[in-house]
């Protein structure tokens, strides 16, 4: 009996661990406005992107990504370690284009909706800010990011 | 004098209210669909398309459109549209219009269960919401329900 029990237990974990996964939103990305920007001024700028921040229960581990894109062009921000809060912190940041170039930026989001992400988290938004990202050292581009979670 | 600069303050002020009235703006973003029922051909369920809505507000739908589109990254598309009308949580008749390697237009139904939030306006930035669709891929029996998050695509909409 305690072996069946233990055997059932064991089938409920392996459920368990196959059903939380990773936990990523895909959706759509807008920059609202800008400042500082000198040449380029990416405002209004649409890009699909995807959200990864470390989540309870599943597979995401400790970084939290940001990345967009759209047709050739790509964007990616990754905070090693860390969770994006309301205060700018330096992250990896790269684009791929015609080439691939990795440099510096900073990331900080000011609004989370759900405040709280979890495994059975359905759909996510941010509102936050990115600081010298887009090729652009001295640009301030505030953006809305929202996505559904992948399956 | 007097007179001319009251009716040219008319016109415009009537200028105003008419171009106030009806603006479609668009939505764009991630698109999943959740779940299917009865899909014989082309089962979609679990797939992740980019998605687009647009819809008029702030006044009458007639003369403009309802539009939402499932856009496959491997270049196919499926768009739903209806004129003179938007979406409420009843099944409501579309053309639909498959795009690939031909053109296929066909007669389907759209409806959106749940918007948050529950009403768009000029200044909306972003709506998620769940719908379905019946008569997918031209099958009678396909029910395809879906998830979408988007933002306003604000080169289109300032």
């Amino acid at each position: 009996m305690k072996r069946i029990l233990l055997a059932a237990a064991g089938l409920l974990s392996l459920g368990n661990a196959a059903h939380a996964g990773p936990v990523v939103f895909f959706g759509g990305f807008h920059i609202y406005s800008t400042s500082g920007c000198v040449g380029w001024d990416p405002v209004r700028a649409f890009r699909l992107a995807t959200l990864q921040v470390p989540v309870a229960g599943s597979t995401n581990g400790t970084d939290s990504t940001i990345t967009t894109f759209m047709g050739k062009n790509n964007n990616a921000f990754q905070l090693r370690n860390g969770v994006f809060t309301s205060t700018f912190k330096w992250v990896e940041a790269t684009g791929v284009d015609g080439r691939v170039w990795t440099y510096s930026a900073m990331v900080k989001v000011t609004a989370k909706t759900p405040t709280t992400i979890t495994t059975s988290t359905t759909s996510a938004e941010i509102i936050g800010s990115i600081k010298g990202g887009f090729g652009n050292p001295e640009c301030v581009a505030n953006f809305r990011l929202n996505g559904v979670r992948l399956p | 004098m007097i007179r001319s600069i009251l009716a040219l303050a008319a016109l415009l002020a009537a200028t105003s209210a008419a171009s106030a009235a009806t603006t479609l703006v668009t939505f764009k973003g991630g698109l999943i669909v959740t779940s299917t029922s009865g899909c014989q051909d082309w089962n979609p369920n679990g797939t992740d398309f980019q998605g687009t809505y647009e819809l008029p507000v702030g006044g009458s739908p007639v003369g403009f459109y309802s539009s939402l589109n499932f856009l496959n990254p491997s270049g196919s598309s499926e768009g739903f549209q209806r004129q003179n009308d938007v979406f409420n949580t009843a099944y409501k008749a579309v053309t639909a219009m498959h795009v690939y390697t031909s053109i296929n237009s066909f007669s389907a139904y759209l409806k959106i269960n749940s918007q948050s939030p529950a009403v768009i306006s000029t200044s909306t930035q972003s709506v998620t919401l769940t719908g379905s669709i019946k008569n997918w891929g031209q099958d009678a029996d396909c029910i395809v329900n879906f998830r979408m998050a988007l933002v306003k695509d604000l080169r289109l909409n300032r």
